[in-house]
């Protein structure tokens, strides 16, 4: 394999040597090391964001997302608190005369003042961090936001953020500052899931009762984030109790969960295994006839992780996911996908001040269609992107004003565009597409860094690099005029591990954070992201058979832009978070197709896609009250995202499919008594574009529709608004009491609005008369166009 | 993509997806000539239509153009005039008996003189092959498909890549023409791009000369006993196929609404001696073969 490097690839790494090397013996000797980490004392797991505070020097650490904190200070005598919100404060004083080893067991605040969760963080963390455009839910929240059918879903939760929307109910992923779901990172412990849908849009593959932690940067990306433009929601595992056995469980209307965590050696490692099912199939059995009894209807998915504490010096984690959706109508046609991730990681302390995780991962996701139930007429057609990685990751922490990370990342790719037979009459033909591989690398360097009382900041600096390898062949295309298919002139084959193409990118990155006063800080976030991968999909929603292609001679990955800049202020005590952000954000190479692109099983694809630039820009305007018997948040965004591609709209900007200028949710929880919590969902957004035309043009008896002006997105579809409530009824609480179950009652969609998903164009749908002429008739496409009830039950066991 | 784009549609009807009507009101854009040049070697009089653009919604008979001289030329310098009948903007080029339009493997040129405008447009005229057979069975009904008589046709590509087709179906002389049944094949297969080549006609292909149905009661029901089945099979190039399918593309965009593609102009293959004018339609000289079978 050709391994060649340009020797800026390990630049990094000297300043890094040399940096620690002349760190560690600045560090004067009479310093000494408090390290440890923060766990929930219930169950063992351990708290990502925690704060140490040590009053004396009001210097402070929070944990990282394995729990670890470290901080190095003078000899002496310190009042330490701990805070976690949710959790009570942990007050003590401590010695420090030498390197200390601490870790702290955090106690729920008592359940009769229970706060709803929604940043479980130290409570101003949002104003005193430097993270701009980042955004965490609580899983709490998660769980008591009113749900499609009932089902609690991390990613239609998080479309409920500002500067996060989607093209309507259905659609795959989510949009976020103007991008395509293809450009984000959505991470599953470390690995990247390249589906994150079940069915479609309407649900996502994290089963909650597996799900710890989720957080979405939208902006100011740190430099250890790199592979796509806009954005990284980085979902994290629950560890599993490591004290006693805990049985989650629920049934809804879609799917029964069950998840069962326990001990393996208590205190010292634990597992989790959840289980969901969709089982409409089953309901729906005995009412098929005989020849529909093969049909198949149902998503499943499996989350297992588990962890072992080797010693104070050594975790290993491995968690797995397997997810798979399928549909079988008779015995005819088929159809299914799924993905299916396995990561290992293994933190190592090498000192009380040096933390390090190696990951090492496989990420899969493919699908397989089949039609014709017969040996004689059938087609078979299966696809797939399959990566395994390694990620080695150091944190330094240097003194409590710097946290130094460093790391690197290298991901091999193997991409099967489409293995495809048909077979007619007896006859089999294989139109199978050659398999593609490639090799991203990357380094980066970060350090967090305080520089006094108001000023603080983050940045970092990441090299990717990405070969484009054989065995495979370069096609050369010759142009043909802006906007038409391109035609392959030349053909080149490469041998195994030959180079075909290489590209490589410098992504600075940077965050800000200017304290004005106690509770108001001004945040700066600026970004430079590139992204190797694309997702192949010319349609107003994402198919799960659009297939992932590498970066090639002829498709350039795409970069961007972003700078943003945010002004954070909370009020009454914490009680209100509120903060407003302005970003601009700038896109180069968008993979865009000619118009009548084919997309599918074909060899010059390349000769289809066309090279676009974006631009997006908004402003976003988000309060929060975190405390008292209501809660809740309220999000307003402006924004635009328009597109300019050769051939396409007169080769002039124009509004992408997700452009929707206003976008505004409330999302509010109400405890009533004891017992009750209810909540309510209301979102607002404008219409998305479409393409309207002007004229017909009458072709052998058929009418078609001809935009005369050529024009892309020209029209905006009615607004969309929906309003979603649901009631929580919680057990009584008894103590000792080891069973608790809740119901969950809501209903989606409330005052029944049939949000149009699209507006199309058809002929009426009676047949043509030769004698009469063509009626044609606009037609409103909802994809929801009821009010949908729901009622779910969820228990736990401990 | 047909049978995918099904198969998604089902699994939305899964949820609670509707369809209505609504009013919209449309922005207008300059009319421009159409041309609808689709001629054949059958031997009954062939007819290229002039018409222009009209209003989307409008629903009556879009204009007519009259007054145009029409000439189809082929690459050795013989002409076919064809001339316009009652001002109907029908322009007909009627054989002699036992005569057929062009001989295959010849290019051909469309002229339009029109108000001191000429339109150009060009195509070879392709071979096509023979339909085999046509079968038929009784199928009970199922996955919503009502009972009755499913018929297929046989039918095998010709060797070399770039062989395009247009298969018509006629279920007692009346020509299936919903959107929905364009059938075209591409070396046999459905689409360009995928190296298939001489093969039979794969499965929904032979079987798409049944009629369409939706929730429409009134739509012609499957074939009967006594039912004629009709099947031409048009040879198209290249460009002819691009244009079917695009414009089949256009026709169709709500049958999967949620994975419709961007809606987009279909192309044309006619040019104006006015660069200001963007003249539409096809210009294409297939070469068409037939076979007829009933139901018994």
């Amino acid at each position: 394999m050709d391994l060649k490097f340009p020797s800026l690839f390990y630049l990094p790494f000297f300043v890094l040597f040399f940096g620690i090397t002349c760190s560690t013996s600045l560090v004067a000797q009479n310093n000494v090391t408090l390290s440890g980490y923060v766990k929930d004392a219930s169950n063992g797991e351990t708290l990502i964001g925690a704060t140490i505070f040590l009053k004396e020097i009001s210097k402070g650490a929070t944990t990282n997302v394995y729990g670890f904190y470290s901080i190095s200070v003078p000899v002496g005598t310190y009042s330490l608190e701990a805070s976690y919100l949710g959790f009570d404060k942990l007050a003590l004083t401590i010695e420090l005369n030498e390197t200390k080893k601490l870790d702290l067991e955090m106690i729920e605040e008592s359940a009769a003042i229970e706060e709803i969760v929604v940043v479980a963080e130290r409570e101003d963390q949002n104003v005193t961090n430097t993270e701009i455009s980042t955004q965490k839910l609580g899983m709490a929240t998660i769980q008591k936001m009113p749900a499609l059918l009932g089902e609690v879903d991390v990613i239609r939760s998080i479309q409920l953020l500002p500067g996060v929307t989607t093209v309507g109910e259905g659609a795959t992923g989510f949009n976020v500052r103007g991008g395509s779901i293809d450009q984000n990172l959505v991470l599953l412990d470390e690995s990247p899931v390249y589906n994150s849908s079940h069915l479609f849009g309407f649900f996502s593959v994290f089963n909650p009762d597996a799900v710890k932690d989720v957080k979405l940067y939208k902006g100011g990306i740190p430099a250890r984030y790199g592979g796509r433009l806009s954005s990284i929601l980085d979902v994290r595992m629950k560890e599993g109790n490591n004290k006693q056995l805990t049985v989650n469980g629920g049934i809804g209307f879609i799917f029964s969960r069950l998840s069962i965590e326990a001990p393996i050696v208590k205190d010292k490692g634990s597992f989790i295994i959840a289980g969901r099912r969709s089982y409409i199939d089953v309901l729906s059995k005995p009412f098929l006839d005989d020849d529909l009894s093969d049909t198949a209807l149902n998503f499943y998915d499996l989350t297992l992780k588990t962890n072992y504490n080797i010693n104070a010096r050594n975790r290993v984690f491995l968690s797995g996911y397997f997810g798979r959706d399928n549909f079988r109508f008779g015995s005819d046609a088929g159809f299914n996908w799924g993905n299916t991730t396995l990561s290992f990681r293994w933190n190592h302390l090498f000192s009380d001040r040096l933390f390090s995780n190696i990951t090492i991962y496989r990420s899969k996701y493919d699908y397989e269609l089949a039609f014709g139930g017969e040996a004689d007429n059938s087609f078979d057609w299966n696809a797939s992107i399959l990566n395994y990685a390694f990620k080695p990751e150091l944190s330094f922490y240097l003194n409590p004003d710097n946290l130094l990370t460093f790391g690197g990342q290298s991901i091999y790719y193997t991409f099967e565009p489409g293995n495809a037979v048909g077979v007619s009459e007896g006859e089999s033909t294989d139109i199978s597409l050659d398999k593609k591989f490639a090799w991203e690398n990357s380094i980066y360097l970060e350090n967090e860094q305080t520089l006094n009382d108001r000023f603080s900041l983050n940045y970092g600096l990441r090299f990717s690099h990405f070969n484009y390898l054989g065995e495979g062949t370069k096609y050369t295309f010759a142009e043909n005029g802006p906007g038409e298919r391109q035609t392959p002139v030349d053909v080149e084959t490469f041998e195994s591990g030959e180079s075909i193409q290489t590209y490589s990118n410098l992504e600075p990155r940077l965050s800000v954070k200017f304290q004005l006063d106690q509770k108001t800080s001004l945040k700066l976030g600026y970004n430079r992201t590139a992204q190797y991968l694309h997702l192949i999909s010319n349609s107003t929603a994402s198919t799960p058979v659009d297939v992932w292609t590498p970066s090639t001679n002829n498709i350039e990955p795409q970069v961007a832009d972003q700078i943003a800049l945010g002004l954070f202020k909370n009020i009454k005590n914490n009680t209100y978070e509120t903060s407003i952000e302005v970003y601009y954000k700038d896109y180069r190479n968008l993979t865009e197709y000619i118009e009548g692109a084919n997309l599918f099983l074909n060899q010059f694809l390349e000769g289809e896609l066309v090279n676009g630039v974006g631009r997006a820009y908004g402003v976003e305007l988000y309060a929060e009250k975190k405390k008292g018997k209501f809660t809740g948040w309220l999000s307003y965004t402006f924004s635009r995202t328009e597109r300019r591609v050769d051939g396409i709209n007169r080769s002039d900007w124009f509004p992408s499919r997700f452009d929707q200028p206003h976008s505004l949710s409330l999302t509010g929880f109400y405890e009533v008594g004891k017992r009750w919590t209810i909540s309510a969902n209301f979102v607002l957004n404008s219409g998305t574009p479409a393409t309207f035309p002007t004229s017909r043009i009458e072709q052998q008896g058929y009418v078609i529709p001809y935009n005369s002006l050529e024009s892309r997105n020209n029209v905006r579809i009615p607004a969309y608004h929906r309003l979603d409530l649901a009631a929580t009824l919680a057990p009584k609480e008894k103590p000792g009491k080891r069973f608790r179950s809740e119901w969950v009652f809501g209903v989606y969609n409330v005052y029944n609005r049939r949000n149009p998903f699209t507006i199309f164009f058809r002929q009426d749908q009676n047949r043509p008369q030769v004698n009469l002429p063509v009626r044609t008739e606009a037609v409103r496409f909802s994809v929801v166009g009821n009010f949908i009830p729901s009622v779910s039950w969820n228990f736990k066991f401990n | 993509m047909k049978n995918i784009a099904f198969m998604l549609l089902i699994l939305m009807l899964c949820f609670t997806a509707c369809e209505d009507i609504v009013d919209i009101e449309l922005d207008e854009g300059p009319v421009e000539i159409v041309v609808d040049a689709w001629i054949n070697t059958d031997t009954v009089p062939q007819v290229i239509k002039l018409r222009t653009t009209a209003p989307y919604f409008s629903n009556e008979f879009v204009p007519v153009v009259n007054g145009a001289e029409i000439t189809v030329t082929d690459e050795d310098g013989r002409s076919f005039e064809f001339i316009e009948s009652n001002n109907s903007g029908d322009y007909i080029w009627t054989p002699e008996p036992g005569e057929r339009f062009g001989e295959i493997g010849k290019n051909y040129n469309l002229s339009i003189a029109l108000d001191g405008k000429i339109y150009t447009a060009a195509s070879s005229l392709n071979p096509t092959v023979p339909v085999d057979s046509i079968t038929y069975e009784f199928r009970e009904e199922s996955l919503g498909e009502p009972e009755g008589y499913y018929a297929e046709f046989f039918g095998r590509d010709q060797p070399g890549l770039g062989d395009a087709y247009w298969i018509k179906a006629y279920k007692n002389g009346i020509f299936l023409n919903k959107p929905q049944e364009i059938n075209i094949a591409f070396d046999g297969g459905p689409s360009a791009g995928s190296e298939v080549d001489g093969l039979i006609f794969i499965t929904p292909i032979r079987e798409a000369i049944n009629p369409d149905r939706d929730e429409d009661e009134d739509d012609l029901p499957p074939y009967e006993l006594g039912d004629n089945i009709r099947v031409e099979i048009y040879s198209l190039t290249t460009e002819a196929f691009t244009y079917l399918e695009r414009a089949r593309i256009q026709l169709t965009l709500g049958d999967a609404a949620l994975f419709a593609e961007p809606p987009a102009n279909v192309p044309t293959n006619i040019f104006s001696s006015e660069p200001t004018e963007n003249p539409q339609g096809f210009f294409v000289v297939s070469e068409v073969s037939s076979l007829e079978a009933v139901v018994e």
